[in-house]
């Protein structure tokens, strides 16, 4: 008896199992996508990668912080000299746990960049940006630098006496600049003085052009971090350098599902190991 | 004569507190018949900071006038026995508005003015390389306006050779 319901409840479950496959097998078949996420989480990494290896990943995850919070601060926020102050109080003293929100925002912005200095240096100090990914080392200071331009210009928007006088000397410091510097200050500023249109434009850089920059420069960082492999740490007692690529060869390496590409570009630097 | 007021006026009415200035002025005397006066832009010469005066004011002596389409003038009694200072940075300026200390790269800038019919009205402002002398004896070495930190005299100023239309 016991027999026969189990072999009943497998029947259920064969249904089950064919129910829920049968959408994922539809978006496998149209978009190669599931196949994409199981070779992007079971790809291979150095077994001997530490904690030390996390602190990109906490990168990513305090900026998605930040992108979360900023959309909810977003509903509520006016970019108006007349109603931004005001409209800050709002969600610090009203909007439901709005002053969470906003803290969280503010104090993950000094996270975000406090990781993104630890994750470089976790990356020179390992000499992880040497060949094959200096164009990721590359990338990744673009993205500091986009980091360091999104704390610049939401600086200003809570639009009180700190915020408008420190964006006052740093767009004055911009204008310094030799030659452009007079024409940098003015296209932050929006005109020859500070005004309303100043604080449309900062929030507008700061929450559509340079956060759309910031998730292309990650897709492109994290393409590049899939295809190249994960580096070792320099005391790994696994061969590095031209051995590396040897490794891939015999299959046994650390990434060798980027064989093909980290083979072809070695020949093409005439690269002397096999 | 010779009595300064620090006066906080709107370049913009329409656009409200955003466009608040204030300028220092003195009142120096008679000049070739016409009254003379040294008015000094409060923005520092380093990067751009509300310079302050180096003594005391006097707010119990303020004046307020509505001059029409939303304009208000606050004229406040003071003594920049020292000078002017600047809280940002440290740059210091004496009263004509000459760098004497910090950072600044050149003095003060200074508002153009005029007097309609017993008005003074003030024009656009310009920056200053210098001023010797003082009061209306004043000589001011005066150029077209530039930014905060930018030279306009010296070998430095080979790096600002355009400033963009305002």
């Amino acid at each position: 008896m016991a027999v026969s319901a189990r072999t009943r409840k497998s029947a259920r479950l064969q249904r089950l199992e064919a129910a829920i496959n049968y959408p994922i097998d539809w978006l496998e078949e149209r978009s190669g996508l599931v196949g994409g996420l199981r070779y992007f989480l079971f790809r291979k990494v150095p077994g001997d990668s530490n904690w030390f290896h996390t602190l990109g990943s906490a990168t990513l995850t305090a900026f998605l912080v930040q992108a979360t919070t900023g959309v909810i601060l977003a509903m509520y926020y006016k970019p108006e000299p007349k109603t931004a102050y005001a409209s800050i109080q709002h969600i610090t003293n009203d909007v439901t746990l709005g002053w969470l929100v906003r803290g969280m925002h503010k104090w993950g912005a000094s996270v975000f960049i406090i990781l993104l200095f630890f994750h470089m240096a976790r990356v020179f100090l390992f000499g992880a940006y040497k060949y094959p990914r200096e164009l990721n080392w590359i990338v990744g200071v673009l993205l500091l630098v986009m980091g360091m331009a999104e704390g610049f210009t939401g600086y200003l928007l809570p639009w009180d006496q700190t915020s408008y006088w420190a964006t006052v000397v740093g767009i004055n410091l911009n204008g310094t600049v030799p030659f452009l510097g007079p024409y940098i200050a003015q296209f932050l500023r929006g005109g020859a003085e500070i005004g309303p249109d100043t604080l449309a434009r900062f929030y507008s850089i700061h929450m559509l052009l340079i956060p759309g920059a910031i998730f292309a420069l990650i897709g492109l960082h994290l393409y590049l971090v899939v295809r190249l492999g994960v580096s070792s740490p320099p005391w790994s007692k696994e061969a590095a350098g031209a051995d590396w690529v040897e490794e891939q060869v015999t299959t046994n390496g650390r990434s060798g599902l980027t064989q093909p590409a980290a083979r072809s570009s070695w020949r093409r630097n005439g690269g002397d190991a096999e | 004569m010779g009595e300064w007021k620090i006066v906080h006026f709107f370049l913009d009415p329409n656009q409200g507190d955003v466009t608040r200035r204030t300028a220092y002025i003195r009142y120096n005397g008679p000049l070739n018949g016409a009254p003379s006066f040294t008015i000094i832009s409060n923005r520092c010469a380093h990067l751009g900071c509300p310079v302050q005066p180096n003594g005391p004011s006097f707010p119990d002596q303020t004046k307020s006038i509505d001059t029409g389409g939303g304009q208000h003038v606050t004229l406040i009694k003071m003594l920049p026995a020292g000078g002017f200072g600047c809280p940002c940075h440290g740059g210091q300026y004496d009263q004509e508005g000459n760098r004497t200390a910090g950072p600044p790269v050149r003095s003060l800038d200074r508002y153009e003015y005029s007097i309609r019919n017993g008005h003074l009205i003030l024009g656009k402002t310009f920056s200053v390389a210098k001023v010797k002398g003082s009061g209306k004896d004043a000589i001011i070495y005066r150029y077209r306006l530039a930014g905060p930190g930018q030279h306009i005299t010296g070998w430095e100023q080979i790096f600002y050779p355009l400033q963009p239309p305002q």
